[in-house]
């Protein structure tokens, strides 16, 4: 669903790209406060997990509103 | 009325986290770690800070390398990970230690005091506190300062291990083998490993380990497996490196700046955006 007169953008690559580092950092986060215990493939679950949920945002988040005021209407062609 | 809420709020927040403590009782050891000690070491330690634990006077000689012990360890990344990457069950919060090794583990931390103790007394039981609980559990894991020293005394009395291979595995931190033909008949071995020089910084984790010791198997490196020649010695269970405040360490650190920009990214440049349409 867009606005009259505007474009949507998504950007699911910088979601997925994103969201890799969040889940990376989240997930050291949790092993450095020995919440979880540090084990390779749970690093590679939640990043994973967290870059797919990442481009997902990157799709579906509601959008941002247009920056800066509509533009002007353009004049209609002179007549000849 | 707002004011007087609050108060009562604030106090009943400070006597929930002062008060629990006052009336924890204080355990009492139940074993006296001296008796896993060797005579000629009783004299370099002495329980100093009075937690039941000996805390450290000298060192003792660093434990004897068996010719079989491998000293270089894995020299590509592909390696290290794959050695690194044991077959461990986080689902299995327990420990064990079964076979005839016996001894005594404390680690202390860079000044000599003691942090945490585990002993075995040989054959099927697990290994426990100076408190009789079990140790090496997720719930009770063996303490380790990433700034101190493990010191252990062990021994396989009265089996002597020949041609025996062992190898020790710390899920996603290290792993290490080595073994001896052992002609001599040693079945005793003290020694200690001084994680603050090991380490080129310190950490806090909380991991599963096992390692497995089984007698006549021969240069060749010893595998994981389900089940060992006997006689052997297995154990598996779970270890806590302790430290600073973790956030003060260099992974904390790397964490939380990962989860901070991470999430400024997702939030703030991985939205899709609308924009005016052209013409």
């Amino acid at each position: 669903m867009t606005m009259e007169g505007t474009t949507l953008k998504r950007h699911p690559i910088r979601g997925f790209l994103w969201g890799l580092i969040t889940g990376a950092g989240v997930c050291l986060l949790l092993m450095v406060f020995s919440i979880i215990p540090l084990a390779i493939p749970t690093l590679i679950i939640y990043t994973a997990t967290a870059a797919v949920l990442g481009a997902l945002w990157g799709v579906f988040a509601p959008p941002k509103k247009p920056k800066g005021a509509r533009p002007a209407a353009s004049p209609p062609p002179a007549a000849a | 009325m707002r004011r007087m809420r609050n108060l009562l709020l604030a106090l009943a927040a400070v006597v929930l986290v002062a008060v629990p403590p006052a009336f924890a009782q204080e355990e009492e050891p139940v074993v006296d770690l001296m008796e896993f000690i060797p005579d000629q070491f009783r004299t370099d330690v002495a329980d100093l800070n009075g937690d039941g634990i000996p805390d450290l006077g000298a060192l003792p000689p660093e434990g004897i390398a068996g010719i079989w012990d491998d000293r270089v360890g894995e020299v590509s990344e592909e390696g290290f990970l794959a050695a690194v990457s044991g077959s461990f069950d986080q689902a299995d919060t327990g420990s064990s230690l079964t076979g005839p090794c016996k001894g005594v583990v404390i680690s202390y931390d860079a000044d000599g005091m003691s942090v945490d103790a585990m002993f075995d007394r040989g054959g099927d039981d697990p290994l426990y506190d100076i408190y009789g609980h079990q140790k090496m559990t997720r719930d009770n894991p063996f303490e380790v300062d990433t700034a101190g020293i493990i010191v252990y005394y062990g021994s396989s009395i009265p089996a002597t291990f020949h041609n025996h291979r062992w190898f020790l595995t710390a899920e996603g931190l290290f792993k290490d083998d080595g073994g001896d033909p052992n002609p001599r008949d040693k079945n005793r071995n003290a020694g200690s490993v001084d994680f603050g020089e090991l380490l080129p910084f310190q950490f806090t984790a909380l991991i599963q380990a096992k390692g497995a010791w089984v007698d006549g198997w021969g240069p060749a490196e010893l595998p994981e497996m389900a089940t060992y020649p006997e006689p052997n010695c297995v154990g598996e269970g779970w270890v806590k490196f302790v430290g600073p405040n973790p956030l003060l360490t260099p992974p904390g650190a790397l964490a939380a700046l990962l989860a901070v920009a991470g999430f400024t990214g997702v939030l703030f440049n991985a939205r899709p955006a609308l924009s005016w349409r052209e013409g």
